[in-house]
């Protein structure tokens, strides 16, 4: 349905007659500066979660490199600029990422600026000739990873129906000799939130010190489901707290992000990047917020075509001084107040219909988080834990004046 | 405040004096375009005189002089010659902090890139300059693409123009093929490849044609549209195209200027003007323009030249520049410069306001109609680049 749909969308302008519009570029408000690209919505994973509509369609190459442009004009004064190949699986279309980043890197050379590449990958298709040509072009990663081999089996089947933990475990070495600070990405529904100590500890032996525990598909949580995600998170703190008495810094994502919000003490003023300085371009051309905003129910946020236009007006909503101020919960006494930025804005259009108003759900997720990070905060704190202040304070030691109000 | 009054208490400054319709003033751009103040109409006149007679007198005399951009233009048979590599680099700094763009024009779709890869190797090894101050460009009407070649280019630092219009050997009926192919791999392999349009009488409606077409084959790298006079290897007289129009010359450009203003940063001859009134045209203590084109020839002749390379004024040759110290050249090129630069050898430009930010044209004895094609498009950018620029200071506000 959807090829039908998006492909009627450009029949109107072919491939031939395709010319990059670089008056489809913003005018007015926010550059941007960092681009989701998806090369492909085909995968050889099938996610019993992905949010993707999926068939067997790619980014034709052109579209690839005039994207690569669009944002070299797109970013304005700006020079330090990021692409992120999404997907789909980007490395099905490896062989085209081995033509657009050398390309990327050196049109932006010519133009003064520079691009830095990374690719969110399932890890299935990690083989060496990727890692080295990573290497040579300093790409980064993010791997979509969903823990211990029954979890990820069960939740990231092959096309064929096969697990993918074998693999995956087989790429990742790889993956973080060459990047050994490369995100594990796990999303947690709740069949495996039981298991988020399990998972944290079986990354902990892959070798990843920085993993991002994702809640997904928020509708799908129940008050058990929750009670369950805060025993597993509460437990996870106390290994955090651990890990720093004895020296051992691991980046979880959500507790960090917490305790980082505890330490600024000031309630974030947006979400995201998503359609401000982030956007994506789709296989076709079409500029959306972000890599998770490209489905035909949502064709009134797609925010322009590198080909056509770029639409302000679409994009005005996101593109805001102040997002947190625009949420329709009542956030002033919430525990997660100064950590939650009001959620992936692109989730809650898709679970309440409105990008400023968040599920019941996530919120309770975000108070869990923010709990769970303000215990590990308050302990080492208290302790003076000198790699805590390092990591959260930049000192090593807090002069008893300099506390934060927390 | 009368204007007229005003204007003529400060006419020994040679100013140029524009009207800013939006808010009723008087621009005053120094005649180098070092400074530029706006004068309001409720301004008071002594007051006014005083302080513009200070900023243009302090102006000219600072020590704070423009930028000089040396452009090095050399034919691709020169880069055989013995000491080439030497006199690059000789050149290239001899006239200390300016900067220096080495410029290499191929006639031909063909070349060997070998020759000319060590030569830019050479070059890039032994300047004591970054890439960013020293520029290294090859011109060429591209035929065929070597990609491990072109890499080493690339990371050489060296750019790509592809030469388009007119080339040597067409005649003024024909236009040089683009190999679209070619251009294309260019620049996917990530040379931002700008199209080097020569402009002539005959080729304006060609370049309306075939531009959106180019410009999906470089990705959106952009165009040039030089004079055709522009061309090394374009000489007046026959079997060479004619220059265009003045009127229709000023209409293509002003056309593509709005048409694609993405592409101002490397839109010759545009980017070079709006960069003289931004900086300022004269170096006032070296008494030279801002803009020095050389030109190196086939037999090793060293040429200076404003506009037009076929009319340059041969100053030395390769083997004594590559032979000579720095120093010692220097005082010679600003001896040479100043002596065939001098206003009075071109009575074209001798009266004109806009000279010692234009740089002027070069001295000949060429018919009016091409004098006025090369000048016309010169004025008509630089004043409104000028008005473009916001002033230095506002009298009477």
């Amino acid at each position: 349905m959807g090829t039908n749909n998006l492909s009627k969308k450009t029949a109107q302008c072919t491939f031939a007659q395709r010319s990059l519009n670089l008056d489809a570029t913003p005018n007015t408000g926010t550059p941007i500066t960092s681009l989701d690209l998806d090369l492909t919505v085909a995968c050889n994973l099938r996610c019993t979660y992905c949010f993707k509509e999926k068939w067997n369609e790619h980014m034709e190459e052109q579209v690839a490199f005039d994207a690569l442009v669009w944002l070299l004009y797109a970013s304005g004064p700006f020079t330090d600029l990021r692409v992120n190949f999404m997907g789909g699986e980007p490395l099905i279309r490896f062989n085209q990422i081995k033509r657009i980043v050398p390309f990327g890197k050196r049109r932006a050379w010519q133009m003064g600026k520079r691009i830095h590449f990374g690719m969110t990958t399932n890890g299935t298709l990690i083989t060496d000739k990727v890692v080295e040509f990573c290497k040579t072009w300093d790409i980064g990663f993010h791997t979509s990873i969903d823990g211990i081999p029954e979890i990820q089996d069960r939740n990231r089947p092959m096309a064929s129906g096969q697990g993918s933990a074998r693999l995956v475990e087989k790429a990742v070495p790889k993956i973080l000799e060459y990047r050994p600070n490369t995100a594990a990405r796990c999303t947690v529904v709740p069949g495996s939130a039981g298991s988020i100590v399990k998972n944290y500890r079986y990354f902990q032996s892959l070798g990843y010190t920085n993993i991002v525990f994702g809640v997904a598909d928020a509708k799908s949580w129940s008050k058990e489901s929750l009670a369950v995600l805060e025993h597993q998170y509460s437990e996870l703190g106390d290994i955090v707290i651990n890990g720093y008495r004895h020296d051992r810094f691991i980046r979880v994502h959500e507790i960090d992000a917490a305790i980082e919000g505890v330490v600024q003490n000031k309630r974030p003023q947006h979400l995201c990047g998503a359609g401000r300085g982030m956007a994506l371009v789709d296989i076709h051309g079409d500029i959306w917020p972000c890599h998770r905003w490209n489905k035909v129910s949502e064709q009134t946020w797609c925010i322009g075509n590198i080909y056509k236009q770029f639409d302000e007006m679409a994009r005005a909503e996101l593109d805001c001084s102040c997002q947190t101020e625009l949420l329709e919960e009542d956030c002033e006494h919430c525990v997660a107040n100064k950590v939650c930025g009001g959620g992936c804005p692109a989730e809650n259009l898709e679970e309440t219909g409105k990008v400023y108003r968040r599920h019941a759900n996530s919120c309770e997720c975000a108070r869990i988080f923010a709990r769970v990070g303000q215990r590990v905060h308050d302990v080492l704190y208290g302790e003076q834990n000198s790699l805590f202040l390092e990591k959260f304070y930049n000192k090593a030691k807090m002069a008893p004046d300099d506390k934060a109000v927390v | 405040m009368n204007f007229e009054s005003l204007k003529s208490r400060l006419q020994h400054f040679d100013p140029i004096f524009l009207s800013v319709a939006e808010s009723k003033a008087l621009r005053i751009l120094e005649k180098s375009a070092r400074v530029a103040c706006d004068v309001v109409p409720n301004a008071d006149e002594e007051q006014t005189v005083k302080r513009v007679n200070s900023l243009l007198s302090t102006a000219w005399d600072s020590d704070c002089q423009p930028p000089i951009w040396l452009s090095i233009h050399l034919l691709c048979e020169a880069t055989a010659l013995d000491g080439i590599g030497r006199a690059l680099v000789t050149l290239a700094e001899f006239l200390g902090p300016a900067k220096s763009k080495i410029i290499i024009h191929f006639d031909q779709a063909s070349a060997d890139w070998s020759a000319v890869y060590a030569l830019a190797k050479t070059l890039r090894e032994t300047f004591d300059r970054s890439r960013e101050i020293v520029g290294i460009e090859l011109i060429a009407p591209f035929g065929e693409f070597h990609p491990a070649e072109m890499e080493v280019f690339f990371d050489a630092g060296v750019r790509i123009r592809f030469a388009a219009g007119w080339t040597k050997g067409c005649t003024p009926d024909q236009l040089t093929p683009v190999d679209a192919g070619v251009l294309r791999r260019f620049s996917e392999l990530g040379f931002r490849t700008p199209i080097e349009w020569y402009v002539h009488a005959g080729n304006v409606q060609a370049f309306d044609e075939q531009i959106p077409q180019l410009l999906i084959e470089n990705y959106a790298s952009g165009f040039s549209l030089p004079l055709v006079s522009q061309n090394p290897y374009y000489q007046f007289g026959p079997g060479f195209p004619e220059l265009p129009d003045a009127v229709d010359y000023c209409q293509l450009l002003a056309r593509s200027y709005k048409q694609y203003p993405y592409y101002d940063d490397v839109l010759s001859p545009l980017t070079g003007l709006s960069l003289l009134v931004r900086q300022g045209g004269w170096h006032s203590k070296l008494n030279i323009s801002t803009g020095i084109n050389l030109i190196l020839d086939a037999e090793g002749r060293v040429g200076l030249y404003r506009q037009s390379p076929a009319l340059a004024q041969t100053w030395t040759t390769i083997s004594e520049v590559a032979t000579t110290p720095s120093d010692i050249l220097r005082n010679r090129f600003l001896e040479f410069a100043g002596n065939v630069w001098r206003w009075e050898k071109v009575p074209y430009c001798n009266k004109c306001s806009w000279r010692y930010i234009c740089g002027g044209l070069d001295a000949s004895v060429l018919p009016a109609k091409e004098m006025d094609t090369m000048c016309g498009h010169r004025k008509l950018f630089l004043e409104h680049f000028a008005m473009l620029r916001a002033p230095d200071c506002v009298i009477g506000q």
